[in-house]
């Protein structure tokens, strides 16, 4: 522990504090501008000024060490002034006219700030010239006017997402932000994962969806997760009289500092699909109207006038451990039908619990990633698939890691590394072997055929190669072009050998909550094909092509969707579902942890959850659903992964 | 009629065409149709500009008045774009700047020392055996053979080196931290930056004595425990370059640098890096991020270098001529190294005088010796027989020293106090002719284009004084600009994150605090006692003196000048654009100045 002062007053910090968390400690308060907590600190607006005893300048709080013996002044004639200083050196930069800026009253900063000071006019005239509005971008805009040039939106595309689109040109006062050199952001390498929207502390850049939709305080935040794939990242919904406003993500959070990528923060904000507002029927071949009541009767009819065994039943992966837990209940357990099961083609949550059986709690988790020197991705796109997996990866210095991967196809990863030896093909055998020849001190005498065959984008090969004994902290990542039970003996092998040599495995389950379908005992990648009767819980999923196919031939077609889609327009029966939003529910994500995504907004009268329409059914039916999830579920992850 | 941003004048004159004005101009305007900027430019034919015979083919450039000298078909291009497209003076062919930045290594006067310089010029920098033949290597041979690196950071630390990279830092004591560090590997870096305008006490080094610097660094890097090196070298010194490389080459080939070096199984590897040009990677964390291939911004200290530098591992960071320091103390001893210099600063350091003195060039004196010394003595007095007004020390961040403090020792301490700083070693004499409060907006200009633009007392600080200098010279200046500039620059020197906003201010500074009355003569009686700042004169033709030679009346760019042929001249002062000219051309003074 380090003992200082602030303001007279004793503190003690834990070594390695800055000053601005032993003022913070103190109970003092010192405003901040290009400081943010997950990002480097970086020491450029100056507004956290501090005098420290002994110094010869003034000393950016955000930045210094607190040391012992320090004796720290937030609130004397110098260092009110350097705070004037700053705020109207900002303010005289560039257009501040607040009440035309959409950040104005409470999400601003730099406005706060100014207020907290006690400024309510400009000491200097501002000179500003008009400077550019950039709006070529479907998701936010940036209005240079606004921006104050603390750069964390560019600390955050390149430090936390590895994307290093933003940057700032020209030097000087003539400083400004601009996406890939000089491109408009709407055509350069922006992924639009919008972390740079949410972090940015002024009116500068902002969310064109959400715009002048009002401030911060007047939205209902509900702390939540994200479901759009199984990475399970934190986010805040933000919502207004019962209608999405924006999506943030939650930068309380530990996992993955609060990133959110493009799916996770505006899909669900641009989702542009009719709602399905009431069961509907079909009759003379079109889909008609009827009540809930009728409809089910239709359904429970339906499903006890045909054996069983011929009756098939899918889910999406988006749906909760809890419809899930009902689905299970209700068509395997009490219905006994012929195929229960996710759509989609990925089986790997299934193989990594098959492994499991054998190997116990194998896995580690994505975290790993943080302190990691080198990858081996094994059939995955993290770009595509699992974006904010990737920005843990994309973000590491390119220099000094290294990334092996096999895919399918070629995905961007590999272009951030230069020490890299990416293959596209399937050829995942050899490519261990290459490794584990290397790791065992020899060289392997086919390396140049299979870099030369092989490798589209290796580079600096052989570097790598060399190198690999002494990474001392990687992680193999395994996705599912891998992770397949065709290739259960190469996995068993990859992970004895992992286990061997200390490399961490991580099995990227499937889609959002795959996993856990997994653990109830839902099939996983099925054999989609034609049945007399089927029963589709899609709810707000997207249709998945296959299953289409085998929908087409079937008998009686039962859909649960929160959306018109093609599925619903086969259908005869049309069941409205809640989506995401509406629901209360968990999921289990490939990390192994169960999170919770809280209702933020209300459905209609009409719209109901899978787990409420076969509680109905199982009425009808006669049975009740076991719903105790928690014990089948809980029980099971630990023996996977490690905590 | 059309209107022109711009005049070039281009000499005429028979011996300028026969060395290629012709050729010049049409490449003059092809460029300028290139950058689709021809028609905001007019081109004339001058008869005659400077002297054909050592400076053309030549222009003038209005209203600007540069004078480009000595022009070759490969300066057009630079030239243009500098000039017009980024609007800045290019050095290389400017005659003012050529002036400024006199190269001459002359025979060292009585009381000049010459210890970094002793070689240049005498050996061949490109053969390791000149160098070797005066001793050197003997130097790394001891330290490696005889002393631990302990022995030789404490020899450091008992020479008093100080670091000549600007800040003094004892390089001795920078040393130990990087010693001490943890974490590994280690690198030795060298600042070869030298990016204050009209210096280039680097580059002679290093163009001269390239291994003085590499043993310098081999026996910091055996002290520190570090086994690769940088040398951070700017582009503009493309000669500097090779001929380090050549050095390394050889020093390689000789065992001198690379595995294990001269058997003693220590080895220490070393790389050229090319600096992107600009003034602030020259600051040490700006120089890691450019090698480290990120934008060149500053990084706040700490963590200092010497604990986290170079991606993140522990980095020793020195200036050229401290290196080249190295080898003289070890292998001369520190009784001979600390006779020379002051009580703080020992040794001697290299300046590259210019300005309005007799003798420019590049010098080298023992610290301690008196600004009055350096520039009567050693600089041969005030050229032309003018008066002193001002010595600025240090580069664009130092500050003017008027006559009262001629008689200051120059060294780290005094020049600090004094309001300026030793900076790597410029030193700008300026004479009665100049008005300080434009050399004032000069260098504020400089910096201001200069900043990275990261923090904001700098960024936008500069900006301000910038203006505030500007309205001033342009003769709308207003009392309260005295007191708005001392708070902004008090601001601007406390708040800014690196050496180049906490020294911005001190040009103005010194001059509010030595020569207010000039200030104060711009704001209150409109009127620039140096008769310098455009907006504040005018021109007029004595009637006694004027011979009616035509002589204005043909060179002036603007045909503001009227009269017949030995009858008084006149000139229009609403065409007129003060450019000068017809002051500097007329042959009886009749041209004067209000
Ligand atoms: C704006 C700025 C520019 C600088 N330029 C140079 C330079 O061109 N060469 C140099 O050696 N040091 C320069 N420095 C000083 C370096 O930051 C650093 O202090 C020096 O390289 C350390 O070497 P030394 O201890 O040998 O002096 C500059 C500093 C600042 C703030
Ligand atoms: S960015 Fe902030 S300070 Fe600037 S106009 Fe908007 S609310 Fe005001
Ligand atoms: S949206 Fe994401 S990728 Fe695009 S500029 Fe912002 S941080 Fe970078
Ligand atoms: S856009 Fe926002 S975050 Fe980015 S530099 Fe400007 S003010 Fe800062
Ligand atoms: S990575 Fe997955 S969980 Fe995270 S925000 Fe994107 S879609 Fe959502
Ligand atoms: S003081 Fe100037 S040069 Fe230094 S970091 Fe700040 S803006 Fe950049
Ligand atoms: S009159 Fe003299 S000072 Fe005026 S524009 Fe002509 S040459 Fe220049
Ligand atoms: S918050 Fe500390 S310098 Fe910006």
């Amino acid at each position: 522990m380090i003992k200082l002062t602030v303001n007279e007053l004793p503190v003690e910090v834990e070594l390695g504090s800055t000053i601005l968390q032993a003022v913070q400690k103190a109970g003092f308060n010192v405003p901040t501008l290009c400081y943010h907590p997950k990002l480097v600190p970086y020491g450029a607006c100056r507004l956290c000024l501090v005098e420290v005893e002994g110094a010869r300048t003034m000393q950016p709080s955000c930045t210094v060490p607190a040391t012992e013996g320090m004796k720290v002044h937030t609130d004397t004639e110098k260092t009110k002034a350097a705070r004037h200083f700053v705020l109207s050196m900002l303010f005289s930069e560039r257009n501040h006219f607040c009440m035309y800026c959409q950040s104005t009253d409470g999400d601003c900063d730099l406005q706060q700030a100014a207020y907290n000071e006690g400024m309510n006019h400009w000491p200097i005239t501002p000179a500003y010239k008009p400077y550019h509005v950039d709006i070529s971008h479907p998701d936010f805009i940036l209005d240079n006017n606004r921006c104050i040039i603390c750069r964390r939106c560019v600390r955050t595309c390149s430090e936390l997402v590895g994307n290093h689109t933003l940057g700032i040109e020209e030097r000087g006062s003539a400083n400004i932000l601009v996406a890939d050199g000089n491109v408009p952001l709407g055509e350069s390498t922006c992924i639009s994962c919008g972390n740079c929207v949410q972090i940015c502390p002024t009116g500068a850049l902002f969310d064109r969806r959400s715009m002048y939709q009002g401030r911060e305080t007047d939205l209902t935040h509900t702390k939540s997760v994200c479901m759009d794939c199984s990475i399970g990242c934190y986010r805040v919904v933000k919502t207004r009289d019962n209608r999405l406003v924006r999506i943030d993500g939650d930068m309380d959070a530990t996992f993955a500092d609060g990133l959110l990528c493009e799916k996770g923060r505006y899909n669900p904000v641009k989702e542009s699909r009719v709602r399905v507002n009431e069961p509907l029927i079909r009759r003379d071949g079109e889909l008609q109207p009827i009540s809930w009541e009728d409809a089910l009767n239709v359904v429970s009819t339906q499903l006890k006038a045909h054996d069983s065994a011929e009756i098939k039943a899918y889910i999406s992966g988006r749906q909760s451990i809890e419809n899930l837990s009902a689905f299970q209940s209700f068509f395997k357990e009490n219905y006994k039908v012929g195929q229960t099961a996710l759509f989609g083609h990925d089986e790997s949550a299934a193989v990594s619990v098959e492994l499991a059986r054998e190997f116990g709690a194998f896995e580690s988790n994505l975290g790993a990633l943080v302190d990691a020197d080198a990858a081996i991705v094994l059939g995955a796109d993290l770009i595509k698939d699992y974006p904010v997996a990737g920005f843990l990866l994309k973000r590491k210095p390119s220099d000094l890691f290294n990334l092996v991967m096999v895919t399918k196809e070629e995905n961007k990863l590999a272009d951030n590394f230069s020490n890299r030896l990416v293959t596209v093909g399937k050829n995942f055998q050899q490519i261990v072997d290459l490794l584990s020849c290397y790791k065992e001190g020899g060289a392997c005498p086919e390396t140049d055929q299979i870099i030369e065959s092989e490798s589209l984008k290796a580079h600096r090969a052989y570097q790598l190669l060399e190198s690999i004994q002494s990474w001392y902290h990687a992680v193999v990542i395994i996705g599912k072009e891998f992770a397949k039970f065709e290739n259960l003996e190469t996995l068993k092998k990859l992970i004895r050998y992992s286990q061997k040599v200390g490399w961490k495995v991580v099995i990227l389950k499937g889609d959002t909550n795959s996993f856990a379908a997994s653990l109830l005992g839902l099939e996983l990648n099925p054999e989609v094909g034609d049945s007399p009767v089927a029963f589709y819980a899609l709810g707000d999923g997207h249709a998945c092509h296959h299953a289409l196919v085998g929908m087409k031939n079937s008998g009686f077609k039962i859909v649960q969707t929160s959306y018109m889609d093609e599925f619903a327009e086969l259908a005869d029966v049309v069941l409205p579902c809640k989506i995401w939003a509406e629901e209360e529910g968990h999921y289990l994500t490939t990390d192994g942890r169960i999170e919770l995504n809280r209702q933020a907004l209300t459905a209609g009268s009409q719209q109901r959850s899978v787990s409420e329409v076969l509680t109905c059914l199982s009425e009808k039916s006669g049975f009740s659903l076991q719903l105790d999830w928690q014990a089948v579920v809980t029980d099971k992850i630990s023996s996977i992964v490690l905590a | 009629m059309a209107y022109y941003r711009s005049t070039i004048l281009v000499s005429m004159d028979p011996i300028c065409i026969e060395k290629g004005a012709l050729q010049i101009k049409e490449q003059i305007i092809e460029e300028l149709k290139l950058q689709k900027i021809l028609d905001e430019v007019q081109i004339l034919d001058s008869p005659r500009i400077g002297d054909p015979e050592t400076e053309g083919p030549d222009i003038l450039v209005y209203p600007e008045g540069s004078h480009y000298i000595a022009l070759t078909p490969e300066s057009v291009h630079p030239l243009v774009v500098e000039h017009f497209i980024k609007g800045r003076e290019l050095a290389q062919y400017s005659a003012k700047m050529r002036d400024l930045m006199d190269e001459e290594v002359r025979e060292p006067k009585d009381k000049e020392v010459r210890v970094i310089l002793e070689n240049i010029g005498k050996i061949d920098p490109r053969n390791i055996e000149d160098y070797i033949a005066t001793d050197g290597y003997s130097a790394l041979a001891k330290v490696l053979t005889e002393m631990t690196p302990e022995d030789v950071i404490q020899m450091v630390l008992d020479s008093k080196l100080r670091g000549r990279g600007g800040a003094g830092f004892p390089t001795g004591l920078k040393w130990k931290f990087a010693r001490q560090a943890q974490a590994t590997p280690k690198f030795m870096v060298c600042n070869a930056d030298e990016g204050d305008p009209g210096a280039f006490m680097n580059r002679k080094v290093l163009e001269g004595d390239p291994h003085s610097v590499i043993e310098g660094m081999v026996i910091g890097a055996y002290a520190v425990g570090s086994s690769q090196g940088y040398v951070y070298c700017r582009a503009e010194y493309p000669i500097a370059v090779s001929t380090l490389n050549v050095a390394i080459k050889q020093a390689k080939e000789y065992g001198l640098l690379g595995e294990n070096i001269m058997g003693s199984g220590f080895s220490f590897d070393l790389e050229v890096r090319m600096g992107a040009g600009a003034f602030v990677c020259g600051e040490e964390t700006a120089l890691i991020a450019s090698i480290e291939g990120s934008r060149g911004e500053p990084r706040v200290r700490p963590p200092f270098p010497a604990s986290k530098g170079l991606w993140g591992k522990p980095t020793n960071i020195n200036n050229v001529e401290t290196y080249a320091n190295i080898p003289k103390i070890i292998y001369r001893g520190l009784e001979w190294y600390t006779s020379m210099g002051s009580e703080k600063s020992k040794g001697t350091k290299t300046f590259a005088l210019a300005g309005n003195v007799a003798h420019t060039g590049l010098i080298e004196v023992p610290f301690g010796m008196t600004l009055r010394e350096i520039i009567y003595d050693i600089g041969g007095g005030i050229k032309d027989g003018k008066a002193f007004k001002a010595v600025q020390t240090g580069g664009p961040m130092g500050g003017c020293l008027p006559t009262c403090d001629l008689d200051l020792p120059v060294d780290y301490e005094t020049l600090g106090a004094a309001g300026s700083i030793m900076g790597s070693g410029g030193m700008i004499v300026m004479d009665e002719d100049t008005c300080m409060v434009d050399i004032a907006r000069f260098f504020m200009e400089f910096t201001q284009e200069e900043s990275c633009g990261k923090c904001v007392p700098c960024r936008v600080g500069t900006r301000r004084i910038l203006e505030i200098l500007e309205r001033i010279c342009a003769g709308g200046g207003i009392p309260e600009d005295i007191p708005m500039l001392r708070s902004l620059c008090e601001e601007i020197k406390q708040d800014s994150l690196c050496g180049l906003g906490q020294g911005a201010p001190n040009p103005v500074v010194s001059t509010l605090n030595h020569f207010l009355d000039e200030y104060e003569a711009h704001i209150y009686e409109k009127r620039c006692p140096a008769k310098v700042c455009r907006n504040l004169i005018s021109y007029h033709i004595s009637e006694e003196k004027c011979t009616g030679c035509t002589i204005c009346a043909r060179n002036c760019p603007v045909s503001a000048i009227t009269g017949e042929r030995k009858l008084t001249h006149v000139i229009n002062q609403d065409i007129c654009i003060r450019c000068g000219i017809c002051h500097q051309v007329c042959n009886f003074d009749a041209v004067e100045v209000n």
